[in-house]
């Protein structure tokens, strides 16, 4: 990337008519500029940390999370019971039989450690296609946004086609070509969810390329990489990463919806949307816990990642923050 | 003034959480359904979209219970018999009233019966035939299909000669002595000898398939695909005008959704209802039908390489495989435990011998041992998740798998949806595969070539673990040129005994395909046949 490119951009961007002034300003709140704060003022981490503590649901959200993700590795503690072995003639025993408070299901299997194990599944499902996507949709969003280069522009273009297809029927797609396991169910959905986080990266460079602070920074002699990297780069990882948080809700879902039509994680692995699966050729017969509870499980987490990423946007949002 | 905005989103989106739970619930609570019991139609729920309604090219049992309504074969079997009382079909007169057949059992004499006539007025005689087998054999006729020659090369595969001795008689010519003939004529399942009216043929070529007309005691009505197929009385069939006015074949796959159709009034009958619903549905006054049909839901090895190869591994796994409980708690008895090929509803099957390789895990640990994997072993079992006759594969698999693992073998499950499964299965097993699930079965003893002939070795045939064994192909040879019915029978049951021993195909159990019948259905009839007949169905109030 050359200097001119950054100029050029920057010069292109001022002449276009100011934004109204954000309210913030107005009240004196610290403004968004990376320029460094005051000393004594309370830094802008700290800020984040207590405007997000005030907000309950997002605390409450991520006391779910950690929850889960300490259920899914202490599985082993938490249970007794091998969450693939299962007594064929107590199957579908109900909730609070003596020895499983959740019960058992189609074969026999104790539903909490399947439960609690399923959840290592789940929640990998959930994280490690958002974190192998979030920094190659940031080097592409950064690049394509802040070079406008023919390269770029080609790169967004063939993302834009793959908008085309809805999320899951892409998922399914991909997922009936790689084959099932959990490995091509996160590739799967990770290349699903690229062009979407790509275009939030693009967008958030797009946006901060024309703000003042760029130009300020420029007169004041940044070189280029310090232009993308130490002005540029905070203020598009902030919105991206409240994206993919909120994001990991919807790859459980998108996961859960794979195994339950037999091209995702294939069973007896305690996946929650394979137990979901499992559970709903009986659901109307009696025994609607075997699939409630993983399908219970499921909306709570998912849930759960939108009402942290809510948190986590507000808290980043100067404007929220108080001192 | 943001906070409450944002509150204000939050609780929107609880609230069309609950808008979806609410209509979720609605919807299963199911609607009134009222169109089924307003006349005399009656409506059955089955597993699976059909294939195409050409009688001899479609193929599948759930294909062949609606051709098998419109179309009659020359030989017919006795479908007016529960199992309990035919645990084999006889045979019985269809378009033939009777057949002669030649000491050497070289020719086949069929005569026709007389004044039927196709639902489209043209008249049934000995042409119609001749130009019906010529559309499945005869590659030099104009109305050669190949589709239809294909899934009925086995019926047809040592006719030599077809003659048109009068109008109502014809006579087949064989190379050689074929003693499953007759029953291949009747059977159905990979394409049938269904007789088409000929007029139809010449005005439709190919797409006969969207305009079937056969002389059957249903006449097609239509057929909105993904949705139903609808046909209504014939009133001039020649075994007497059924009762009901009307058939409409609904597919619903999803079993829970089928069994939801019948309790809301949508359905009259339902095929495969999940085996958890069915005491419930039965404490409701649904009635619950089932047989014995010839139907094993089996394992083929992968006879090409280790371990499957060994046979002390197959005993082992055969040996390690707790049927019984299979059969009653996961399945709740809606099938019985196989530990032979050949299904009950089989002339082949032995009726008094004790299991080959009953449940027995020690003996399992002990014959792994001996074959050199004392501790052992890694392998994949595939499966579909879905499919007509496949019961339900997902849990079933599951528990065979924990059978194994008690044992020490390590399974991996692969699953596929139905249609890409069975051409992948078709395709020949991959290396690493150990074993994949099918289930299928005729009531001719013969399908046990059909499965095991090193000629049918996939892709060519349905012989998808690659099994070679002459001596059983000797066996079924003597039994195939049998010239009379009793010879036949005493070499299929040694060609059973010799497969039920060799293990080319792990027998797991016969199902006992149950169907869930309404209060209003009246003589509904499920004989040991993958299909049935609709003549005498009444629909009460």
């Amino acid at each position: 990337m050359s200097a001119e490119i950054i100029a050029n951009q920057t010069q292109q961007a001022t002449q276009v008519p100011p934004a109204p002034k954000p309210p913030g300003e107005l009240s004196g709140e610290p403004a968004p500029a990376a320029a460094a704060s005051p000393a004594r003022q309370p830094s802008r981490k700290r800020l984040a940390l207590r405007a997000f503590a005030r907000d309950k649901a997002a605390v409450v959200a991520l006391v779910v999370l950690l929850l889960a993700v300490g259920g899914a590795i202490l599985a082993p503690l938490l249970t007794s019971y091998d969450p693939y072995a299962g007594d064929s003639s107590r199957r579908l025993a109900p909730l609070f039989t003596p020895g499983h408070w959740l019960g058992l299901d189609g074969q026999g299997r104790d539903i909490w450690s399947r439960l609690l194990y399923g959840g290592r599944y789940s929640l990998t499902v959930a994280f490690v296609p958002v974190l192998c996507v979030f920094p190659i949709a940031l080097a592409l969003g950064l690049f394509a946004g802040a070079t406008k280069s023919r390269l770029g522009g080609i790169a967004m273009r063939v993302l834009d086609a793959v908008f085309a297809f809805p999320i899951v029927l892409l998922a399914l797609a991909l997922a009936a070509v790689f084959g099932g396991g959990l490995g091509n169910v996160m590739m799967a959905i990770g290349i699903t969810l690229l062009p979407y986080m790509t275009r939030v990266a693009y967008n958030a460079t797009v946006q901060e390329i024309g703000k003042e602070y760029i130009e300020a920074a420029r007169v004041a002699g940044a070189t280029n990489a310090q232009l993308l990297f130490k002005q540029l780069m905070p203020n598009v990882v902030s919105p991206l990463v409240v994206y993919a948080t909120s994001t990991m809700g919807l790859m459980i879902v998108t996961a859960s919806g794979l195994s339950f039509l037999g091209v995702g994680i294939t069973p007896p692995t305690p996946d929650w949307g394979v137990m979901t699966s499992d559970g709903s050729q009986v659901l109307l017969e009696g025994y609607a816990h075997v699939a409630t509870i993983p399908g219970f499980a499921v909306l709570v987490v998912a849930l759960a990642f939108n009402l942290l990423g809510d948190g986590i946007r507000d808290a980043l949002d100067p404007h929220k923050q108080t001192s | 003034m943001s906070s409450s905005k944002r509150l204000g989103k939050r609780s929107a989106r609880y609230s069309a959480l609950g808008l979806v739970a609410a209509l979720a619930l609605t919807a299963c609570g199911g609607g009134s359904g009222s169109n089924a019991s307003a006349n005399n139609t009656l409506v059955i729920g089955i597993e699976s979209e059909p294939d195409i309604l050409d009688p001899q090219g479609g193929g599948g049992w759930v294909t062949y219970r609606i051709s098998h309504q419109m179309f009659d074969g020359l030989v017919a079997e006795d479908l007016s018999k529960p199992s309990s009382e035919a645990a084999v079909t006889d045979l019985a007169p269809g378009l033939a009233t009777s057949w002669d057949i030649s000491p050497d059992g070289l020719t086949y004499t069929f005569h026709l019966r007389q004044g039927v006539k196709f639902h489209d007025g043209t008249e049934f005689n000995a042409e119609a035939v001749d130009y019906n087998i010529r559309r499945m054999w005869d590659k030099s006729a104009p109305q050669y299909n190949a589709r239809a020659a294909g899934n009925t090369t086995f019926v047809w595969q040592h006719l030599s000669a077809v003659d048109v001795l009068d109008n109502a008689t014809i006579k087949l010519t064989l190379d050689q002595p074929f003693s499953p003939l007759l029953r291949l004529m009747a059977q159905g399942g990979s394409g049938s000898t269904g007789i088409i009216s000929p007029t139809a043929l010449k005005q439709y070529g190919d797409a006969i398939a969207d305009h079937p007309v056969g002389t059957g005691p249903f006449k097609f009505e239509e057929r909105v695909r993904g949705e139903r197929v609808s046909m209504v009385r014939n009133d001039d069939y020649w075994g007497g005008a059924p009762k009901l006015d009307r058939v409409v074949f609904k597919p619903i796959p999803d079993a829970s959704a089928r069994v939801a159709s019948i309790r809301s009034g949508e359905t009259d009958i339902i095929a495969v209802p999940t085996p958890d619903s069915v005491s419930g549905l039965q404490s409701d006054g649904f009635e619950m039908v089932d047989a014995t049909p010839p139907h094993v839901w089996f394992f083929s090895a992968n006879m090409k390489e280790e371990p499957m190869k060994n046979l002390k591994v197959r005993q082992a796994i055969s040996y390690a495989i707790d049927r019984k409980s299979l059969a009653t708690d996961i399945l709740k008895d809606t099938a019985l435990p196989a530990y032979q090929v050949q299904a009950p509803a089989n002339t082949g099957y032995l009726q008094s011998t004790d299991p080959e390789y009953p449940y027995d895990p020690d003996k399992a640990k002990q014959l792994l041992a001996e074959a050199g994997y004392p501790n052992g072993f890694t392998t994949t079992i595939e499966t579909s998740v879905d499919g007509s006759g496949q019961m339900i594969p997902v849990p079933m698999a599951e528990f065979i798998k924990q059978n194994l693992e008690k044992v020490g073998i390590t399974v991996n499950i692969k699953t596929y949806e139905w249609i890409s499964y069975i051409s992948h299965f078709n395709a020949g097993l991959e290396p690493g595969v150990g074993m994949a699930q099918m289930s299928w079965g005729m009531s001719t003893p013969y399908w046990l070539s059909i499965e095991t002939n090193s000629s049918l070795i996939a892709p060519n045939g349905p012989n998808a673990g690659y099994y070679q064994n002459a001596d059983l192909e000797g066996v079924i040879a003597q039994a195939v040129a049998a010239t009379d019915e009793d010879t036949a029978n005493k070499y299929w049951e040694q060609a059973n005994q010799m497969a039920t021993a060799d293990l080319p195909m792990i027998p797991i159990v016969n199902d006992k395909s149950p169907y869930i019948l309404s209060k209003r259905v009246k003589n509904f009839v499920l004989p040991s046949e993958e299909w049935y007949d609709l003549t005498k169905v009444e629909l009460g109030s």
